[in-house]
């Protein structure tokens, strides 16, 4: 039935468990575009209280998380958002940047996704002048995602956020993977979100939950935040039932991910046994895993459709490399497999390539 | 409590929530959900148009049908009472540039003249902003779920082809127009080109709305559902929702227009009541509480009081929405909420004058 047997393309790719889909079937709902809606309020509140924000709003995608919380912050058309080069915003948001928030990417080169205080001071700490675009905002991504799966060290964090705000710079933490980073580092959500304006959690990525998404922050940015919510269509009927789902996800897999960050970590290790695949075991932090393909006769791309022959499914960043997701649906068995299509790929001939 | 605020209030029957909790999933953002795609294919065939969008909301179907066959600087014509024009966040503004050329008809219905009139209402030059798109409602909630009457949307489709302009229509409601009318959902999709459908409405279905049209355009609101972010993972089990909706409720609605008939006739014994609107064509009555001088939301306060739930769609009109949680008992009772406060009331201008 399933398109593929094992499927590492990403963390969002996970089927709702039984015992999820029960809850959400019976959960109590309401009208959640008026505030009606007791699951998604439950919900909310939880949310407000992991990461010691006043308010929160339940969103149907950490898309419109960054979305509305760009749109909040920006105040006038080419405001900058400082990021990465790695950022999701960046690289797979249709352009929403300039398309949506009207915002001018400010963006830094740093290392996994992670940059530093120095870098972002020269355009934070810049002279403003009428004719100059006003930095108005970093937004950092809390694990990263096509930075592979890095922690940002919390002094590092301290350092950015205390410079950005030293300058009446806004700062945004993008938490899709964020409690990752709870669960590898013991330091809680609310301790990552005290130095950030606003700042989301996913519930579709390690959670395993179908839809949804919290952005929270201060009381007016979150008064604010309806405003936007409403007019970009993510005003909803009976969220009630995706909230529990989120709530199950919070309450019975949150305790899960340590399993999955040692998945990752066991399937990485398998890996480096490999000449042809360049990993380095320290850069595995959380769940992501993403290495490099030094094979006479495959390029990343190649090897990958050769991995989907076999029902396994990996995602080729570029000619080179390879990213792969843990999440809960995925053993230690599939981990064997894995390593078993990996080793039976790298060592085809290059003829065996040609007729592909 | 007896909720008439809206059909939006509807909650999912223990049916619905089974079908849902067994729907197959996948990843909507890879277009790998089943339930989304079936649910996405079963409408193509229902409205016969190429591609069709699941989206979160009817309010994202409409942004989106307004993104994808408009360019900033365009302009549209509507009508002002119009849920895109009269209640909404400027959204069309705001994302797709465009200026509004809304139009104020006494019947609520945007016909072939008024286009025509509003396109030579202004200079065209060249570099002027250039009419794109028309946008109408059906059934209009403005106007007490008023039908749009299918020969004007047929000669509205004629002129737009002429014209070379989009014809979008908001289907907030359609079903209710459908099963009204019983003219079938193709035929009024093959007088527009984008045409917007909501499950959550009298459907009952917790969420969902899906933007149908072409293929070229419904390519486009894909992108911009990213930028809104619309792009969601697992809704297949909100897809099955709609999907169990569409082959289970849709035809029950006829019970819902024949409540609203029923409580617009009650209401019209009470004599310091109007109806804006007295023919009541589908499953929203709007009043009017015009001979008693008295502030409407104090009114409604009361009846809030009372358990009864209505909504002040403006200062002076008050509407009530009838759905599948509704029942006649529960229409008598609000009646006699209504007649209680409305008596007490008068006798109380009475008393004071």
């Amino acid at each position: 039935m399933k398109k593929y047997k094992i499927d590492l393309f990403s963390d969002t790719n996970t089927n709702p468990s039984p015992g999820m889909r029960k809850a959400m079937c019976e959960a109590e709902v309401g009208n959640e575009v008026a505030g009606e809606d007791p699951t998604v309020n439950k919900l909310l509140e939880r949310v407000c209280d992991l990461r010691g924000k006043e308010a929160a709003v339940f969103l149907p995608s950490g898309t419109m998380c960054n979305g509305i919380a760009y749109r909040v912050l920006c105040q006038r058309p080419g405001d900058l958002i400082i990021l990465d080069e790695t950022a999701h915003p960046l690289l797979k948001g249709a352009g929403l940047i300039a398309g949506l928030a009207q915002a001018e990417p400010y963006i830094i080169k740093g290392h996994r996704g992670i940059f530093t205080a120095r870098q972002i001071e020269p355009v934070v700490t810049a002279t403003k002048s009428y004719n100059l675009p006003v930095p108005r905002l970093v937004s950092i991504e809390q694990s990263t995602n096509f930075g592979g799966g890095a922690i940002w060290p919390l002094h590092t964090l301290k350092e950015v956020c205390s410079l950005a705000h030293k300058y009446n710079v806004f700062t945004h933490m993008d938490g899709a993977r964020l409690l990752n980073a709870v669960v590898e580092t013991n330091i809680s959500a609310a301790h990552y979100a005290q130095y950030f304006d606003s700042v989301w959690i996913d519930f579709s990525k390690s959670l395993g939950a179908p839809i949804g998404a919290v952005l929270a922050g201060s009381q007016s940015f979150i008064e604010e935040a309806w405003y936007y919510k409403f007019q970009q269509g993510g005003g909803l009927h009976q969220a009630g039932i995706l909230a529990a789902g989120c709530l199950y996800g919070l309450e019975h897999h949150f305790s899960k991910i340590s399993d999955i960050h040692f998945n990752t970590k066991k399937l990485a290790t398998l890996l480096s046994h490999f000449s042809f695949i360049d990993i380095n075991l320290n850069d595995v932090e959380t769940n992501v895993i993403i290495c490099t393909v030094q094979h006479p006769a495959h390029s990343a791309i190649s090897f990958a459709h050769a991995l989907l022959e076999r029902g396994i499914r990996v995602f080729a960043l570029d000619e080179r490399r390879l990213r792969m997701m843990m999440h809960l649906d995925i053993s230690l068995s599939d981990i064997q497999e894995v390593f078993i299509a990996f080793e039976e790929v790298g060592s085809e001939s290059c003829l065996t390539q040609v007729s592909l | 409590m007896i909720d008439l605020r809206s059909d939006t209030v509807t909650q999912p029957c223990e049916n619905m929530r089974a079908y849902m909790a067994k729907a197959s999933v996948g990843d909507d953002a890879y277009g790998e959900d089943k339930s989304v795609n079936l649910l996405q294919d079963y409408c193509k065939d229902l409205f016969h148009v190429e591609d069709a969008l699941f989206v979160t909301s009817g309010m994202m179907a409409n942004r989106l049908a307004f993104l994808s066959q408009t360019s900033r600087g365009d302009e549209v014509i509507t009508e002002s009472s119009y849920h895109v024009n009269f209640f909404d966040s400027a959204p069309m503004a705001a994302f797709a540039g465009v200026v509004m050329n809304p139009c104020a008809m006494s019947d609520g219905i945007l016909r072939t003249e008024d286009v025509e009139k509003a396109l030579f209402s202004k200079q065209r030059y060249d570099y002027f902003a250039q009419p794109k798109l028309i946008s109408i409602e059906n059934s209009i909630n403005g106007w007490a779920g008023k039908i749009f009457p299918f020969e004007e949307l047929k000669s509205l489709y004629k002129l737009a082809q002429e014209r070379k302009l989009a014809l979008h229509l908001d289907g907030a409601r359609l079903f209710n127009a459908h099963i009204a009318t019983g003219i079938s959902l193709n035929e009024y999709a093959a007088r527009t080109h984008t045409v917007s459908v909501c499950f959550s409405k009298g459907l009952g279905a917790p969420y969902g709305s899906l933007l149908m049209g072409s293929e070229d355009v419904i390519n486009k609101a894909r992108k911009f559902r990213l930028w809104l972010g619309g792009g969601v993972h697992q809704a297949g089990m909100q897809a099955a929702g709609a999907y169990y909706a569409l082959q289970h409720n849709l035809q029950r609605l006829k019970e819902d227009h024949e409540l609203a008939q029923y409580f617009a006739q009650e209401l019209l014994q009470i004599p310091e009541i109007t109806l804006t609107d007295t023919a009541v064509e589908t499953n929203i009555v709007q009043f009017s509480l015009n001979s008693l001088n008295i502030d409407t939301d104090r009114f409604l306060e009361e009846c809030t009081q009372q358990g009864l739930y209505l909504f002040p769609w403006l200062p002076t009109v008050i509407r009530a929405v009838i759905h599948r949680h509704i029942t006649q008992e529960n229409l008598d009772q609000a009646i006699s909420t209504i007649k209680e406060i409305v008596l007490h009331k008068s006798k109380k201008l009475g008393l004071g004058r």
